[in-house]
């Protein structure tokens, strides 16, 4: 239970699981024979075997009715399609205003609330509380009330089952696409690659116009294709264009830039991706490893000493800042996305050019997986810095600790400036808990082990809890395992029919108990544990089973912060002692806040 | 160690057998039984947590509780289930006295209802509720008892108070009382707490309670309690003896010690003042020098019927007869009617002619003969006085005590007020439903006592002999029964007469002291009165046998002890009284007081009468108070002394009594000599009272007379600073209830 | 992007206080205390003053005490409404708990005779009793606690031990193979066999001492002499068991103690309620006058 103990379990075979163990050798044939496959070079995959192999392993063929929903926008994907025959619409605009999750950000009417405290032994988790048609009320509902003007019609979700296997699909989609813009995509063309690789929500959604044949083709699959320079060079393209040049507005650093500057870095900016995707399945396994080798494992991104070429802007992904101490490196912060590195010593020389410019002061190493934005430093100190107010810049630093020269002796010890002591960063870093934007923390100089926050918890999710007040624990604190509504939810991965998601508006990641399938995807994928499979059950507790398989129905269930209840986390607010806080352990800041709280 | 994929329930009644190895049913127990299903490869054994265990309990507590309750319930009306605490002693022994020894007893399944209405029917007025009673039903439960400790408890009102009584009460409050409180009827129980357990005194009240109406609030007795003014306040005495005179003037010629103590310590404590006199006897306070003069005024005798003496001689002259008068009383026109003559004659209309016609003084001797009218007018008063005397020596005591009855009859008819009190008596008795113990209503009234004792206080052998002797045999109207009647009594008057005679030769005999000069000094005494001897010599000789052994009665030889004599030379009817205080007297005294009116001067002039009054004031009010026998009579002095409606011949005396107030009756202050005189400092009464300059008093003569009574008062009022000294919450306590009493009797004649 | 989690009212005390629990609200709470034993007094002459009946008044007083206690319960059980996080809640129930004590005093004294009237108080200083000792127990069990190794919850503790056990157990086979350690498998099958199957006796249960923790390991230690080199490490690892399943012990002992207050606090109250209820209701029957 504490950071030391270990789970025994084996790495992942690569292909072990192939997408779709029937895929079969003439499709594989013809596929290659259709652009872009054709114009791959395929030299470059013999490491894995050949292209058709990578295609048989990481690449299935979908065939779609027209309306079926391919991609759906908000939902995290990680899977790009390729159209192989017939059309798709993607849709420029929303469909839904809000994500069509009605259901999600409800609040409970007074009847509902008053009901929860009635106490009740019964752990029914009561499934699929809602028959289809309920639901597609509930939809056209809520839609109806958030969509303006009402003359535009209500695109329907509907849920059927393909192939043993849920999809969402609309109804109408004539109406639809009268209603709302949108292009037609034909065969050749590549869609929802960018959720993938920067593992962002879909920004639009695709539907099949026609009977349509697409190409799903999971991430790793992809990874491995842009080798060919190609094809590398025309997704960077497509993401420069559209991606790209939005996520750097929304970095607030670059929020007056204008135009020209915007264009100007995106077409500049490299990028680069570090580390194995699959860091979740891989850092529990080097979690026995003691830190020093961990550090020295992780891909390093930019080596302290070396000359400040790049400013690197972190697009998805963590990457771990540290220093040579002594033999060992020690852990000075972590980046998420959106934060950058360099911008220190870039400033540094910015302010006075003719002084010789810093190296890095210390280096960046990649988490799993970190996608990064080299700019160059050419730009930033001409278009960049010129734009930006001195009073954002960084404070100059005033004791480098590798100058011209190389190694400062009498450097500052590092301990100094970091915000939190290292023992409890890297205890964050190597938990994984700096993902988490509402880790449960438990504070055991008061806890008192009452359970009075699970039989809250209990009480609001009909009976049963959605956490174990159990976890990683560093001296007094104690990281329970309930949701973190995480920076990077892995766990959304890949879910088939989108059930689990997340909150635009609140950022928490829920799950639709009335589209989720109990494929227990997320909860496996979840590295800390905090998905849990339960049984369905009916209001007499007698559990549900399929009708064909005769096994009992599952569903995922997690902490869902209580958001149908206008008074916040039951958990928080049911500890008698306070020792029960939700956190954003992503950023230090309120942690180091709450600790001095503590203390004091 | 490794925490494994599943939810912990810890607020489940039940939790999984399974999972102390580990490996739960995944959704825990359904209720008691496991939760899998029996094609599952292993069910568990679901065990009950502590929560579950708790819960358990709860509900068995609860339901055991309940199920005691309403076990108790049933039995509510009954007994000692249910009692809060146990009662005060008294009450305990009440409820507790078995049925055959306490007559109070009640029965074990009725002893809550006995007081709490509640109990008998729900929520309902108790059975027997007055609607005219304004206290609660509670209230009225404790007063079926204490009726006759409280008699005003009905009320309710403050102090039991009501009407003029109340707004008197009202008056005296220095701080406004505010009305609503005025007018609040107040329970028992609002000062009165039962339950408090066997110890608990229910008259300990705390000063809190007093001051809900009494708003003026102070600290204590010492600082800020009004101050006592007049205290002890002027009482009404019916004998007035004045202290300051006595010690200045009597006991100063006397040269004798004038020590309080030598009076008024007393060793009985049903004072309420406590082990001290207010007043003492006669014979062991004013006797040494009250008895000489009084004896000297006794010996006389009352000359309760005396026949003027009317002037036959000239009476003739005119050419009228007198008829049968004695001759001892035919020589000149002399004397007075006597009372008892006046009211007979008084009773017939021509009487009362006759009466008025005679001379204002009421003299005989002013009367002019020579008026021919005025001469008849006396033949007819003769005529008058014999016939009464005639039917009083036929029909003796009952024709005297009709007579007394129609006289007082007359009076009280005079004040119609008495008349209605004397009519019907104790308006205030509780209502029967409410009286447990009740006292029979008095069979005989004061008033028939009264007249019984003032009829059978004369002789009547001795009124026909008197009739004899003056009248001769009665008139033939009335022979047979004369001659049947005479005879036996006579006889035994002679025998009477023998021993009585004996008695004075012994007595004569024996007294050295009645030396023959001194017998000389009695022969000047009766040479003094000529005529009268002579004429008794000739009867004596006129009949021989008795002339030597008869000699005319002299009172102060033969009659020492008090009786009736016929006197000859006085031609009267004399009653001797037996010293002080005697019955007979006092009754005679009564009855002259009644028949007294103030313009006739002289009433009481003869030296007994004064001798008696000058200590004794009998006002009329006093006596007709006396006559109404009421227990809430004006009169404090028969509730002093007597149950309420028993008559006695004690009762009678009352108003010659010098009033001792008892425990019975109730003041706003009360006090109590006992405990202090246990203090030596406070052993010599005058540390506490104080004679007062015989000025600044109600009237110079320092004296006041209400209702017939003379008021004295020539003690300074008590200092408050003086009781304070001792009177702190430290030392002697300075309770409200200490001092004063919270259920008071008529509140206006405490002034 | 930028989120709005909700921030109750509590959060906002939470954050507004520092350090340990109720410490902001200690002075106003006792200022509160202090006022309403004033009110109550002076309501209770005000009512000797008008000549009623005072035990009504601190009677019904300590009724609506016993209410707002009771609201406690009530609140852990509604979510769904911003009432304040339930630690404000319950350091309010401590301060109205002690205040309770206060009103009772005046109201009965400290022990009324009369059935129901004594029933009722035993119950009353029963949960009152209870209360205090479940707070005394709550307030420095986290220490006892944190003391006795990383966190476990109460119903793992049983599997936990059952672990151990078998660590131990094949510790001890381990052992037994080499005679140069075999005096660590005599040592278990003398002293540790039952240390590590049976449960703690109740003393222990209820007052949990390290005594036989050191008494054990000390032992295991005078066994050095007895032991090479693989012994030794048997013997740290067999002590570190023995340490472990000790910990478990204190935590089961110490969270069973808090929760068994708990309970006890708890489980009386219906029958109390029954009590006041019948309590009540015959005082207004019996009494002539409020």
């Amino acid at each position: 239970m504490s950071a030391g103990s270990t789970v025994v379990r084996e790495r992942p075979v690569r292909w072990d699981h192939p997408l779709d163990p029937e895929m079969l050798h003439r499709d594989i044939g013809w596929l290659l024979s259709q652009p872009p496959f054709s114009e791959l070079n395929p030299n470059l995959f013999l490491s894995h075997g050949s292209l058709a192999n990578i295609l048989r392993h990481d690449a299935r063929i979908l065939r779609c009715e027209p309306g079926d929903v391919i991609v759906r926008e908000g939902d995290y994907g990680s899977s790009a399609f390729v159209v192989l025959r017939g059309s798709v619409r993607a849709f420029l605009v929303s469909l839904w205003e809000k994500r069509g999750r009605p259901e999600s950000s409800a609040q409970l009417g007074i009847f509902q609330r008053l009901k929860q405290w009635i106490p009740s032994d019964k752990t029914s988790q009561v499934g699929k509380g809602l028959p289809e048609g309920d639901q597609q009320v509930l939809n056209r509902r809520h839609a109806g009330r958030r969509n303006a003007p009402q003359s535009r019609t209500i695109p329907v979700q509907q849920v059927k089952t393909v192939e043993g296997r849920s999809r969402i699909f609309l109804q109408d989609i004539e109406a639809v696409v009268a209603d709302f813009q949108s292009e037609p995509l034909g065969p050749g063309h590549i869609f929802g690659e960018m959720a993938a690789i920067t593992r962002s929500p879909h920004r639009f959604t695709v539907l099949a116009e026609t009977p349509t044949v697409v190409l799903e083709i999971r991430w790793q699959g992809l990874r491995i294709l842009r080798r060919d320079a190609g094809f590398k060079e025309y997704l960077d393209e497509r993401y420069r264009h559209s991606g790209l040049q939005s996520h750097l507005r929304e970095t607030s650093l670059f929020r007056f830039l204008d135009e020209s500057t915007i264009e100007q870095l995106a077409s500049e900016a490299r990028l680069e991706s570090y580390g194995d995707m699959e860091w979740f399945a891989e850092y529990k396994q080097s979690a026995s490893q003691d830190i020093r080798s961990r550090i020295e494992h992780e891909p390093i991104i930019a080596i302290e000493g070396t000359e400040a070429n790049d400013l690197y802007l972190i697009r998805a992904g963590f990457a771990r800042v540290s220093f040579e101490h002594g033999r060992g490196h020690q852990t000075v912060a972590y980046l998420g996305r959106g934060q950058m590195f360099g911008l220190e010593e870039l400033a540094q020389s910015f302010r006075n050019p003719n002084l010789k410019p810093l190296p890095y002061q210390a280096s960046l190493r990649a988490l799993g997986f970190v996608d990064v934005i080299r700019i160059p430093r050419g730009i930033v100190t001409s278009l960049l810095f010129p734009q930006v107010r001195r009073s954002e810049l960084p404070p100059p630093i005033l004791q480098p600790r590798y100058d011209g020269g190389g190694r400062v002796v009498e450097a500052p010890s590092p301990a100094a400036e970091t915000p939190l002591e290292t023992s409890l960063l890297e205890f964050l870093v190597d938990e994984r808990l700096i993902n988490g934007q509402q880790t449960m923390l438990i504070d055991l100089d008061r806890c008192t082990g009452c359970d009075e926050c699970i039989k809250a918890c209990a009480t609001t999710h009909q009976g049963i809890p959605r956490f174990i007040r159990n976890g990683p624990q560093y001296g007094p604190l104690m990281f329970a395992h309930a949701c973190m509504h995480c920076v990077d939810p892995v766990c959304m991965i890949g879910c088939p029919t989108g059930a689990i998601a997340r909150n635009p508006d609140s950022g928490v990641i829920s799950i639709d108990p009335n589209t989720c399938i109990g494929c227990k995807t997320c909860s496996e994928s979840c590295p800390y544990e905090n998905i849990v499979m339960i049984q369905l059950v009916d209001q007499q507790g007698r559990k549900m089973v399929d009708k064909e398989s005769n096994l009992p129905i599952l569903q995922a269930s997690k902490c869902d912060l209580c958001q149908k209840l206008t008074s916040g986390p039951a958990c928080q607010n049911a500890c008698p002692h306070q020792a029960l806080f939700r956190i954003d352990t992503s950023d230090t800041k309120p942690f180091q806040v709450w600790l001095s709280k503590k203390v004091a | 160690m490794e925490p494994t994929k599943y939810y912990r329930s810890p607020h489940q009644a039940y939790r999984c057998g399974l999972a102390n190895v580990g490996r739960p049913c995944p959704n825990g127990p359904l209720g008691r039984r496991c939760g899998q299903s029996q094609s599952d490869p292993e069910t568990c054994y679901p065990i009950r947590t502590l929560y579950g265990w708790s819960r358990l309990g709860a509900w068995i507590t609860t339901l055991f509780s309940l199920l005691f309750v309403l076990a108790l319930l049933p039995t509510w009306k009954k007994k000692s289930s249910l009692v809060p605490g146990a009662l005060s002693m008294a009450h305990a022994q009440l409820l507790h006295g078995t049925e055959d020894h306490s007559r109070f007893s009640i029965k074990e399944s009725e002893r809550c209802a006995a007081c709490h209405p509640n109990v008998q029917t729900m929520g309902s007025k108790p059975e027997g509720h007055l609607a005219s009673v304004k206290i609660g039903g509670q209230s009225q439960l404790c007063m079926r008892c204490h009726i006759h400790t409280i008699p005003n408890g009905y009320e309710g009102s403050p102090h039991d108070l009501t009407g003029e009584d109340l707004q008197e009460l009202l008056a005296t409050v220095a701080y406004p009382t505010p009305k609503k409180i005025a007018n609040q009827t107040t329970e028992c129980s609002q000062c009165h707490r039962e339950h408090q357990g066997s110890g608990e005194n229910l008259q300990t009240i705390s000063s809190e309670r007093c001051q809900a109406c009494h708003r003026k609030q102070f600290e204590s007795f010492s600082k800020g309690h009004p101050d006592l003014e007049n205290y002890p306040e002027a009482r009404p005495r019916s004998i007035a003896f004045d202290h300051g005179r006595h010690r200045d003037l009597h006991f100063a010629k006397k040269n004798a010690t004038f020590d309080c103590r030598t009076c008024h310590l007393s060793t009985s404590e049903n004072s309420v003042v406590g082990n001290v006199f207010r007043s003492v006897t006669f014979e062991q306070a004013c006797a040494q020098c009250h008895l000489e003069p009084l004896r000297s005024a006794m010996e006389e005798g009352i000359a309760v019927i005396q026949l003027p003496s009317l002037d036959r001689r000239r009476l003739e002259q005119q050419g009228l007869s007198l008829g049968p008068w004695p001759e001892a009383a035919s020589q000149i026109m002399d004397g007075k009617l006597a009372p008892l003559l006046i009211e007979w004659i008084a009773t017939t209309t021509e009487g009362r002619e006759v009466l008025n016609r005679l001379p204002r003084s009421g003299q005989l001797r002013d009367v002019d003969l020579n008026d021919r009218a005025q001469a008849e007018n006396v033949t007819h008063l003769a005529e008058l006085i014999r016939s009464q005397l005639q039917q009083l020596a036929i029909e003796g005591q009952p024709y005297l005590r009709r007579n007394l009855e129609n006289q007082t009859a007359k009076y009280l008819e005079a004040n119609p007020k008495r008349m209605a009190k004397y009519v019907s008596q104790d308006t205030q008795a509780p209502p029967s439903s409410f009286a447990t113990v009740s006292i029979d209503a008095p069979r005989e009234t004061m008033l028939s006592l009264w007249l019984n004792q003032m009829a059978g206080g004369v002789p009547p052998d001795m009124l026909r002999l008197a009739y004899e002797n003056w009248y001769g045999k009665p008139a033939e109207g009335s022979n047979r029964l004369a001659t049947r009647t005479i005879k036996q009594p006579t006889r035994g008057r002679y025998t009477r007469w023998q021993s009585s005679s004996d008695a004075t030769d012994e007595s004569l005999l024996l007294e050295p002291s009645k030396s023959p000069d001194s017998l000389l000094q009695d022969s000047d005494d009766l040479l003094s009165l000529p005529k009268p001897l002579d004429q008794t010599k000739a009867e004596n000789s006129a009949n021989p046998n008795t002339a030597r052994s008869i000699r005319p009665l002299k009172a102060w030889e033969h009659l020492p002890y008090g009786g009736w004599f016929l006197d000859e030379t006085r031609v009267a009817m004399v009653y001797v009284p037996q010293g002080h205080a005697d019955t007979w007297l006092t009754r005679w005294l009564e009855w002259k007081t009644l028949q007294s009116n103030d313009e006739e001067p002289g009433w009481f002039d003869d030296s007994l009468s004064k001798q008696c009054l000058q200590c004794h004031s009998v006002g009329k009010d006093r006596i007709a108070g006396l006559f109404e026998g009421n227990p809430r009579t004006k009169d404090p002095s028969l509730v002093a002394f007597h149950p309420p409606d028993s008559p006695s011949s004690q009762q009678l005396n009352a108003c010659w009594r010098i009033y001792q107030r008892s425990t019975a009756e109730r003041a706003l202050t009360r006090f109590s000599h006992t405990p202090h005189l246990t203090i030596p400092t406070l052993r010599d009464c005058q540390t506490c009272h104080h004679f007062q300059a015989q000025k600044g008093s109600r009237d110079p003569a320092f004296g006041w007379s209400q209702q017939g009574m003379i008021v004295h008062h020539e003690f300074e009022s008590m200092q408050r600073s003086h009781c304070a000294s001792c009177h702190t919450k430290q030392s002697a306590g300075d309770s409200c209830t200490q001092c004063h009493n919270y259920h008071v009797d008529l509140f206006s004649h405490k002034h | 992007m930028n989120r709005s989690f909700p921030t109750t009212l509590g959060e906002k005390i939470l954050l507004s206080r520092s350090g340990t629990s109720s410490r902001v609200l200690i002075r106003p709470a006792w200022i509160l205390m202090l006022l309403g034993a004033g009110l109550l007094i002076w309501m209770r002459s005000y009512w000797i003053a008008r000549l009623g009946n005072e035990a009504f008044v601190t009677g019904y007083a300590l009724l609506l005490i016993c209410f707002a206690l009771a609201a406690l319960g009530i609140r852990k059980r509604i979510h769904a409404f911003r009432l304040g996080p339930v630690a404000v809640w319950q350091s309010a129930h401590h301060y109205l708990g002690a205040f309770c004590l206060f009103a009772y005093v005046l109201h009965a004294g400290f022990m009324p005779d009369g059935w129901i009237e004594s029933i009722l108080g035993m119950l009353f200083w029963t949960i009152l009793g209870t209360g205090f000792l479940s707070w005394y127990v709550n307030r420095n069990s986290p220490r006892l606690l944190r003391a006795a190794g990383p966190a476990i919850l109460r119903s793992d503790i049983p599997h936990a031990k059952i672990l151990v056990g078998e660590q131990a157990c094949q510790l001890a086979i381990q052992a037994a193979g080499s005679t140069n350690s075999a005096v660590i498998a005599d040592y278990y099958r003398t002293k540790l066999a039952d240390f590590f199957s049976t449960s703690r006796p109740w003393l222990y249960r209820t007052f949990p001492t390290g005594k036989k923790r050191r008494q054990l390991i000390s032992d295991l230690e005078n066994l050095e002499r007895y032991l090479d080199d693989r012994g030794k490490v048997l013997m740290e690892r067999m002590s570190q068991l023995v340490h472990d399943r000790d910990d478990l012990d204190f935590q089961s002992a110490i969270q069973n103690r808090m929760r068994f207050c708990a309970a006890l606090h708890t489980f009386l109250l219906g029958a109390f309620t029954v009590f006041v209820i019948a309590h009540v209701w015959l005082a207004h029957q019996y009494s002539s006058h409020w």
